[in-house]
Parts: structure tokens; sequence; C-alpha cells
């Protein structure tokens, strides 16, 4: 068990003494992947093993014993995360050999407080795991580079906010209930907050706030567009998809069994009052990642809002507190995993060949790129939720869940936010790949092997998992199990749902898109030929440029592609600007330093002030 | 008397500290420190008064006899070793004082103002 | 053991010799550092703490007397050892007054941890900071004059302060020693108590460094060169925890039953937040470590004003990290600005790159300051935290404020860290790599403390067993005497 923490970190010791050499430093890194993946694949399973230190520190009147454990929902989380960080790690082999500055040293132990976090045993080493990966990411987003300073400030600030709540909040947890081990912390606070102390909710909107700022959850979707912007693009594929993700394996662990079973005021007779304003948290994550993903000119801000939406997803099927929903987020989350790290790294192959990350600049690849374009293409497929690919599954069950549970307002949150899923991912696919194809990017080529790879194996992932979701729903079914949850342990392809007659099979809906796929083709192939027409004739209605003394242009009507829809947003946005009001906090900081170092400039003042904190001492230990 | 001794020597001080907070000359500062200083020796030998004491001096068997007449010694001691510091204090304080003036040509304490803005 | 008088002696004999001594002045400086290092090593190595002695043979209440016990032998090597540290910076210095003021400060800061009369600690504070002034003046420049004409200033009228409170604990209790005040302060009525700690904390937090007593702060780490900004903050900054941790808590325990303790805590996370708030926008690194030195005195007192031993202990550990990475910090700038000739940061970009360990160090220092885990100062931040929660209404606001502070000093350490590791051209710059060896360890030393505590536990442990049992441990030693 242990081996599994030390081996990332004493690869972070060789990776940062090798840091020069590109040749050693990533075939290292994808060796350690592999290893870490290995090992996570031989201790399924073994859920006693466990290891534990002591310190010799002491809190609260007791010993601190700090203990790492395998556990099933941390093994779940820790294996998908490492297969796909290991896919990655292949495509940052190719994609690395022209970047200047090397990632591979913070990010090895940004994989090491991974792992940290998810087999945790008690809240101090989970919080000590949780504060590494704080300040590790500040480093591994900016690499160096001053243009990412402020996206990096704005993250390091978040994440600090929130390790800071976390502190308290798992201080006052030992206080309260006398353990910091996490199970036993479960049904402490419970009972903290059933014998009606009001404590218990301040604790536990303490770690939940925590975990949102993580998961980029509705008041905290900033931070995603200005990091994702800015990082080294494999790095951010590792964020988007992995990372995003520590917020919720807290909450799966924690915050779920904790709202699902307390005595709190209930709305409607479904659900108590946390439980809804999760759920409203997750509708409005959805709803405004979608809108706010409509509008992006950059596609990696673009795909930033929708990872916020899909939190979203997430954070309703937890809303629910069904166990199919429970399931359906937790599927989802290695669903998102690994869609939006085949999309990410497609942005990340365009970004290596174009080294351009706005839209309406780019165009056309799809010639010069079809091996990014199909991976794109059955990427954003998945993330809009389209039967044969796997993001369809785990939504169903999320909708099911909630309209179980006749929480309709969250259902159709939801399924706006999914149709609304389809403008940007269309939008996207059309100004990268579609259209017309700028004469700059005429010599672009296709990817090397280093990285067509990975594509290749997450283009397979995704429909293995869309056609026979059960390589993914065993171990999670079995992992709830072990736990203790009363779940069936899952077919392969059948997915269960929670209303009546809602199973399906999804063999047979692969199977009927296969039929109409043939029928298309053979449409296809005997339909008319296609034909290619040059570009100009398309806008200039037969006329020759020339004789109106206008060059031929490419247009490629990229920019401002949702204006309407845009303007009838946009008083709703302005209203909810929450960046704005952090960015005035920020402001006001640095507005507040200038004033009171004023104070320390001046001469005389020194004395005066001595003088004036006598008084206060003189007023405060006499007359109060 | 001993009430009066206590009462001027507070009224030292804070004339003293009143110096210190209002004046913006250095040396004008450094006596009103001075001031403050006196003030302070002159309460702590002020504690030690007896009425109609006597020196604390064991030499015949008339002021042994006496013990309890005797002005408390320790804050005598006391004062003259704060009497040698703040000599020294003061001392150094104009020197740097002296300095200050050729480094500022200024013996205002808001000379120091101009420092610092450019780093 | 009577020879513990050395330790303050010697170095002021020293200061007399060095007037006479000019080129021999360097070797004796590390002659007498080393001396009183490996003696007070000796010391604890001996088995005999606690011990009293009374200097003249005068015994306790009456006569002046030298304490040693666990907390004075830890806090006498961390003075001594901040001090040998401190002079590897010295460099080419001719002048005999910077030796001369050194080796007072020396025994100053050594007596100061020493002395069990109130009165002698007076006499060693002021001799301390009047050191202190000379060696900040001793650039001879304009800033340096004004700022320890400024911090001689303030801290005379500190002094004052705390000359006037000796004189009331003189009258109303008649006497001076420490271990004699403790016993006699029960029969004290509240008012002069309070007129007594007020005066005397007054003057001490000035060299705390809590907020509207810290104005001298700033200028004068700004004004004076690494080595004697190293001396303030390892030497004179250590000795002044030592005082606050010996009087506070030992001699004047009741001040928690006051509200004096509710008005540290006040003045404690004040001192944090405009620390932190200050530093945010500074660019000249010296004044960025001054703001957050600040800061960590704060953050230290208002671990001591809260008065558990919990919080105590956090405070211990908190003093043992920022004693240690801001070394490193002192160290790493003045190598960084001595190599781009500049003390603004961004000048500093790349130097990372070609010099990283001192860079990893800085940033392991910055990381520990801001409480990271896996960092010395992450246990002390989290014995607060947890004190501060359970203890009420006030310090949870303290300490939220506090959490808050320690966001923006996150952010602006971590972004000193990324400027160093940013690109530039850095290829005429040199620094010896020996210089390099030094904060690498110090940085170390900080991640052993974060990752395995036992042994700052061990110690911490002793210190805290002192303050509870404060009656056997110290008081009786000295008053048992025979």
């Amino acid at each position: 068990m242990i081996e599994l923490l030390f081996i990332p970190l004493i690869a972070t010791l060789f990776l940062a003494i090798f840091i020069k050499n590109k040749k050693v430093t990533w075939p290292l890194f994808l060796a350690v992947n592999g290893y870490v993946l290995y090992k996570l694949y031989s201790i399924y399973g073994m859920w006693s093993l466990s290891n534990k230190f002591d310190i010799g520190y002491e809190i609260l009147g007791a010993k601190l014993t700090l203990g790492v454990s395998n556990n099933p929902i941390g093994w779940y989380f820790a294996f998908f995360s490492a297969l796909i960080t290991f896919i990655i790690s292949i495509f940052s082999l190719g994609f690395n050999q022209k970047s200047k500055e090397n990632v591979s040293v913070i990010w090895m132990l940004i994989i090491f407080s991974n792992l940290g976090i998810f087999f945790a045993q008690d809240w101090v080493i989970f919080f000590m795991m949780w504060e590494v990966m704080g300040w590790t990411s500040f480093f591994a987003i900016t690499n160096a580079r001053d243009k990412a300073l402020d996206g990096a400030k704005y993250y390091l600030a978040l994440s600090l906010i929130g390790a800071s709540l976390m502190l308290i909040a798992i201080s006052l947890l030992g206080a309260y209930t006398g353990t910091f081990a996490i199970t036993p912390s479960i049904f402490g606070l419970i009972q903290v907050i059933n014998s009606s102390n009001k404590i218990g909710i301040v604790i536990l909107l303490l770690f939940l706030t925590t975990f949102l700022i993580k998961s980029a959850a509705f008041p905290f979707y900033m931070w995603p567009q200005k990091v994702y912007a800015e990082g080294p693009e494999d790095y951010i594929t590792f964020m988007s998809s992995v990372m995003i993700k520590y917020g919720i394996y807290p909450m799966a662990i924690f915050i779920v069994p904790v709202v699902g079973s307390i005595d709190l005021p209930k709305i409607l007779n479904t659900g108590n009052i946390l439980q809804y304003v999760i759920g409203y948290i997750g509708a409005i994550s959805a709803v405004l990642g979608t809108l706010l993903a409509i509008f992006q000119t950059d596609m990696k801000k673009l795909f930033a809002y929708s990872s916020v939406s899909n939190m979203g997803y997430i954070l309703l099927g937890f809303a629910s507190m069904t166990i199919v929903g429970f399931e359906g987020s937790l599927f989802h989350v290695v669903n998102h995993m690994i869609l939006k790290a085949a999309i990410f790294l497609t942005l990340a192959a365009v970004v290596f060949r174009t080294g351009e990350s706005e839209m309406h600049k780019l165009g056309g690849l799809v010639y010069r790129m079809p091996l990014t374009f199909m991976t794109f293409l059955l990427g954003i497929i998945a993330a809009a939720g389209i039967p044969p690919l796997n993001g369809f599954g785990s939504k169903w069950m999320i909708i099911q869940a909630l309209m179980s549970r006749k929480m309709v307002v969250f259902a159709i949150a939801m399924i706006f936010a999914s149709t609304g899923a389809f403008m940007y991912l269309f939008r996207a696919l059309a100004s990268i790949f579609l259209g017309q194809l700028p004469d700059r990017y005429k010599d672009v080529k296709e990817v090397p092997l280093t990285m067509a790879l990975p594509m290749l194996i997450m283009m397979v992932l995704m429909l293995l998992v869309g056609v026979v979701p059960g390589v993914v729903m065993k171990p999670l079914t079995s992992a709830l199990k072990a736990v203790g949850y009363n779940v069936e342990v899952a077919s392969l392809t059948v997915l269960e749902g929670s209303l009546k007659n809602a199973t399906i099979d999804l063999k047979i809906v692969f199977y009927m898109f296969v039929a109409g796929v043939i029928i298309s083709a053979i449409m296809y192939l005997f339909g008319n030929k296609s034909e290619t027409v040059p570009q100009n004739d398309n806008y200039t209605g037969g006329e020759y440029p020339e004789e109106w003394g206008v060059d031929a242009d490419r247009f490629n009507y990229s920019y401002a592609f949702y204006q309407p829809f845009k303007e009838m947003f946009d008083p709703l946005l302005e209203a909810i600007s929450i960046d704005d009001f952090f960015a005035s906090v920020g402001r006001n900081f640095e507005y507040m330093s200038n004033e009171v170092q004023a104070l320390f400039k001046r001469g005389e003042g020194a004395v005066l002030l001595f003088s004036i904190g006598v008084l206060l001492l003189i007023l405060g230990g006499l007359i109060i | 008397m001993t009430k009066v001794f206590i009462f001027s020597s507070l009224s030292l001080i804070f004339v003293g500290l009143f110096g210190v907070l209002t004046r913006k000359n250095i040396v004008k500062i450094l006596i009103a420190l001075n001031i403050i200083e006196t003030g302070i020796n002159m309460l702590l030998v002020a504690f030690g008064y007896i009425e109609g004491g006597i020196t604390p001096i064991l030499q015949s068997d008339l002021s042994i006899a006496n013990l309890n007449k005797m002005v408390d010694p320790v804050p005598q001691a006391l004062v003259l070793t704060s009497i040698v510091i703040g000599l020294g204090t003061t001392a150094f304080a104009l020197s740097l004082a002296m300095r200050y003036k050729n480094t500022h040509n200024s013996v205002s304490i808001r000379a120091i103002d101009e420092e610092g803005v450019n780093i | 053991m009577n020879s513990i008088v050395f330790l303050v002696v010697i170095p002021l004999i020293a200061a007399f010799l060095s007037l006479f001594l000019e080129s021999l002045n360097k070797a004796t400086m590390y002659i007498v550092t080393l001396f009183n290092l490996i003696f007070s090593l000796a010391v604890l190595m001996s088995g005999n703490i606690p011990f009293n002695v009374a200097i003249g043979g005068y015994r306790a209440p009456f006569g002046i007397n030298f304490v040693v016990t666990d907390i004075t032998i830890y806090f006498l090597l961390l003075v001594n050892i901040a001090a040998l540290i401190s002079i590897t910076m010295v460099k080419n210095i001719k002048e005999y007054q910077f030796y001369s003021f050194y080796f007072v400060l020396l025994a100053a800061t050594n007596g100061m941890v020493l002395t069990g009369d109130m009165f002698n600690f007076y006499l060693f504070t002021e001799l301390s900071t009047f050191a202190i002034a000379g060696l900040v003046a001793y650039k001879r420049d304009r800033l340096s004059t004004g700022a320890a004409l400024k911090f001689l200033i303030l801290s005379s009228t500190a002094s004052l302060f705390s000359l006037a409170s000796i004189g009331l604990i003189y009258k109303t209790l008649g006497t001076l020693n420490f271990a004699d005040i403790a016993v006699k302060l029960s029969s004290l009525n509240q008012a002069s108590f309070n007129l007594i700690v007020i005066l005397f904390l007054s003057s001490m937090l000035v060299e705390l460094k809590i907020f509207p007593f810290n104005l001298w702060v700033v200028k004068s780490y700004e004004g004076s060169i690494t080595s004697v900004n190293m001396f303030t903050h390892g030497m004179l900054g250590t000795a002044g925890i030592y005082g606050a941790i010996r009087i506070l808590l030992i001699v004047f325990p009741n001040m928690y039953k006051t509200n004096i303790s509710t008005v540290l805590i006040i003045l404690s996370f004040m001192t944090v937040l405009i620390g932190e708030v200050e530093a945010l926008k500074e660019k000249n690194l010296v004044k960025v470590l001054a703001f957050s030195s600040m800061a960590q005195m704060g953050m230290f007192m208002f671990g001591l004003a809260l008065g558990s031993f919990e919080s105590i202990k956090g405070a211990l550990y908190l003093v043992v990290s920022n004693y240690i990475a801001k070394m490193v910090m002192f160290i790493v700038t003045k190598q960084y600005s001595n190599a781009v000739d500049s003390k603004n940061y961004n000048d500093m970009k790349g130097l990372g790159r070609k010099y990283p360990l001192l860079a990893i160090s800085f940033t392991i220092a910055a990381l520990s300051l801001m409480g990271m885990p896996f960092f010395a100062g992450f246990w002390g931040k989290f014995s607060i935290v947890v004190s501060a929660l359970a203890t009420g209404k006030l310090a949870s606001i303290g300490i939220s404020l506090i959490l808050i502070a320690s966001v923006v000093e996150g952010v602006y350490y971590l972004r000193i860290s990324h400027t160093f590791f940013s690109e530039k051209d850095v290829n005429n710059v040199n620094i010896s790599r020996v210089y390099c060896l030094v904060p690498f360890v110090l940085a170390i030393l900080i991640l052993a403390i974060g990752i395995y505590p036992s042994y700052v536990e061990q110690v911490v442990f002793n210190i805290i067993d002192e303050i509870k049992n404060a009656p056997d441990k110290y008081i009786n030693i000295i008053l048992s005497l025979k």
C-alpha cells in the first residue's frame, strides 16, 4: 500500500534531478504512471490494506496517527484517474518535445497527492494531501511562464481559501465528534446534527464549500476558464479530466451519506433542505456553464465551461439521493474523465500544430488532421450524450433518478443544459475542423505517433464504455456493495433505471445505430455524388471579387457565432457575474495594501502609534 | 513629601511624553525623552522614600538600631543604573542625529517621509 | 555551574577588545560565537538542568540570579545558532564598531534569556536594542540612519514604560525576581496588576512587532545589511519571544483572567492582517520579508494570547518554523539581490533556473510560513486553529481573519517563487555554490520537522511541561535555594 505513495515521491526526486533532460523525464514519468496503474489494478478487492504512521504529534489531547487505507470508492476514483493519467502521459511524450519548460516534476507531485487523497483514512492526511495539490497546481499552471500568472493566482487564492475553510471544518469536526478518521466522523457528524446542534450544519457547509471550490461548481465556476486557457496543454488535459473530480470524491464519501441520513425539514416530501441546496447549485452550474460555454471564442475556455456544466450534472445526481442517481453520478465521473480527456487531447494536438486556440482563427483542419478530427467528433458526440458513446448512460441514469424523486425543476435544468451542449459542441466542431482552411495552416500535418496513439485509445474507450458500460459499472457497483450500499452488481451492457420499465440494454441501442450507419452508408454510396465547390462560389454569388476591386478572402464565419442568444442572455449573465465580485475583492486588497503601507513610510508616527497602542491596552485592560 | 515627589515626577513624565509626541525636531525629541527618564527616576526614588528616613548605610550602632527608618536602597541602585543607560542611549542617539543632519540636511523627523518611494 | 556567566561576560570582554584587535576581529567573532554555542550545548548535554546561579552569592529574591531551565536552554541554543548562521553572512567588514556592537548584542541576548530578574531583563533588553540600532546604522546612508534613529527613539520610549512598570512592581511587591513576583502576585489588587502588565507589555510588544508598536520594523529591515537583518530576526526576535513566554506565561499568568488577553488577541490578528495585506503590493523583497515577519509574530502572539496549552504549543511550532524559514529567506535574498544588484524581486527572474537550490529553499521556507502541510509551519497552524475554535467567538473570528490573511501570504510568496523560476537570460550572474548549501540544509530541516515532528514535539512538550508546572519546575528551584 505504502509503496503506491512512495514511488511517485521518489520519482519526483529523480525527475527534479534530471529536469533539464527531456529524454529521461517523460519516459520516466510514463513508467511511473504505468506502475501506479498496475499497482492499483493489483490491489483491487483487497480492502483491508492499510498503513499507519505515528509522527509523535499530539492534538486535542491524543496522539495523531496518520493512516492510508485501501477503500472501494477511493479505489474506483484512483484507478480510473490513473488510467486516464497513463494515457495522457503517453501523449505528453510526444507533446513535450517542443516545449521549453518541464512540468513533469510538479505533475508527479500532484499524482502523489492525488493518490493520497483517494486513500486517506483520516481527515488530517486528507487535508495535507489536499493542500499539496493546491500549491503544486499553482506551479504546474504557471509552468514558469508569466502570462499564466494571473489565472494561476486566482486558482491559488481560491484553493487556499477552500483549504482554510476545510481546516476550520476539520478542527470543529475533531472537537465535536472526537475523531479525525473519515468513516467514524460520518456517524459522528450525523449524531451532532441530529441532536439539533447548529455547529454540525456549519461543519457540513464548510466542507461542502471547499469541495465545491475544487469541483468548480456554481459560485466558483470562474477558475477553469482562467486556468485552462493558459496552462500547459497536456497538464490541462489532466486537470480538466482528472483533477476536477477531486472535489467529487469527498462529496461521494462524506457529504452524500451525511446529507442522506440527517433529520432536516423536508421540501415537498421529497428531500431535505441541504439536498435542495446541492441540487440548485448543480442545476445553476449546469445551466450557467452551458450558457457561458456557448459564448466563448477560445476553445479551451469553451470546454472549461463545459466542465462546469458537467460538474453540475454530477451534483444533480447526488442531490437526488437515490442509489441510481448516486451510481449515475459516479459513472458520469468516469465518463466525463474519458470524454474530456479525449477532447482536450485533440485541442492540445491542434495547439501543438497551429499554436492557436482562438476558434475563429482556425478552421478546416479536418483535411489536415483527420485522426484528431475523428477523436474530437466522437468526443463531442459523447459529451452531448448521444447513445452509442459513453456520455449517454450516466446522464440517462441521473435524469431517471431526478424524475423518480419528482425533482422536475432539476430534470428540466439538466435537459436544458444537455440540449444547450449541442450548440457549443457543434460550434467548436464547425469552427475548428470544418469551414475554410486559412492559408497559414496549409502545411499543418497530423500529429506524430506518440500523440496519435492515446487518441486512438480514447476513441476505443469512449465506444467501449458507451456500448459495454459494465466495464465501469461492474467495479463501481461492487465497490458500492463493499462499502455497504444495497446494490446489485451491474451486468455488462444493461443499465438499471429507477422508473418502471426503464431498464435499457445498450447493446440493442448500439445495433440500431450500426444499422443506421449502414443505411446512411448505402445512401452515401448509391446517392448522388458530392461535388467540390470552390469556396468563393459560396458567398460571391458567381461574381469575381477581383472585378469589384477586392481580394478574394477566405471567410470563416465563426466569430460571435451565437450573437442573438448572447443578446438574449446578457442581462442574466451580467446579473450573476461572480467574477467581478472576486476581482473586486482582489483589487480592494491591493488598494488597502497601498494605503496601509503609507502608514509605515511616515517617520514621526511611530511613537504616536505606540502611545495609541498603550491607550488601547489601558482601555481594554482597565475600563472594559 | 512623598506625594509631592510622585506628583512632580508624574507631571515630568507627561510633559516629556507631550514633547515626544508633538515635536518634530529630533534634538527636542531626545530632550523630551530625557525629561521622561528623569521623571521615572524620580518616581523610583520616591517609591523607596520614607518620611524622615535616614541614609541606608550601616556605619554605627545608631543606624543598626534605626533599620526601619532607613530609605530603601534598591530603587536608588536601580536609578543609578538607569541613569547610566539613559546617558548611553542619549549620547548614541545624539551622534546618530548628527549623522542624520548630514544625510538628510535637516533635523526634522519628517525628513524620513521622502524615503522608500523608489525601490 | 557558575560558569554560565561566561555566556554574557566573554562577549562583553570581546566587545571591549574589539576596539584594538582590528584585523583579528572577524576571527574573534567566530571564536566567541562558537564558544557561546558550544558552551550552551555543553550545558544542555551536562544533564544538570535545571539549575540556578546566584550572582555574587546573594540568594535569589535578594540578588540577581541566572536560571537555566528547559525553556532557557532551548532558547539559548536558538539565539546562539542564529548568531553563528548570521555571522557567516558577514563579509568585508573592517570597522570595529560593527564587531563591538555585535558582541554587545550577543551578550545582551544571551543575558535576556538567562536572567531571572526583572530589572536585569530590562537592562539587557535596553542593551540589545541599543546594539541593534547601532548595527542598523552601520550602512551610514540616509535610509539606515533614519531607520536607526526611529528605532532608537521608539525603543527608548518603550523601555521607559517598562522602567516605570518595574518601579511599580518594586513598590507594590517589594521584589524584582521573576519567581518571587510570580509567588507574591496573588496578593496584588486588580488595578495595579493591570497597570503593571500593560506598561510592561507595551514595551515588550515593540520587540515582538505587534501592530501599533511595530512601525520601526520595515525601515530598519530595509535600511540594514543582511547579516543585521538576521541578527534582528534570529537573536533579538528570539530573545523577545523568550521574554514573552517567560514573563506572560510564568510571571504574569493571571493576565489570562483579565481583558488584556482579549486586547492582545485583537492586536495580534490585526497585526497579521496588516502585515500580510501590506506585503501584497510590495516589490522590494527585503520589505516583503519584514512585513511577513510582522505577520508571523502576530500569529505567534495570537497563539500565546489564547492561553491554552494547545495554542501555546502551536505558537512554539510557529516560532521554530519562522526562525528557520526567515533565515533561509534572508540568505537567499542576499545572494540573489547581490547577483542582480537590486532588491526588487522582478529583477531576479531566471535566477531560480541557474541556482535552483536557493530558489527551492526559498519556496520551501515560504510554504512553511504559509502553514502548508509537510512543512514545519503546518503543525503550528493546525494547533492554533484547533484551540482558537475551541476558545470562543472572538478567537474564532480572529482565526478566520488570520486564515484569510494567510491566503494573501500564499499569493505573494508563491508569486515571488514563480518569478525566480521564470525565464530570463542570466548568464552573466555568478553566485558561489557554497552559499547555496546553508539555506538548503535549513530547508531540509523544515521538511524534516514537517514530515516527522516527533523531536520538536519532545522539545515543545518539555517547554509546555515547564509552563504547566511552573511552581515546581521554575519557581521553587529559584526560591528554595540554599
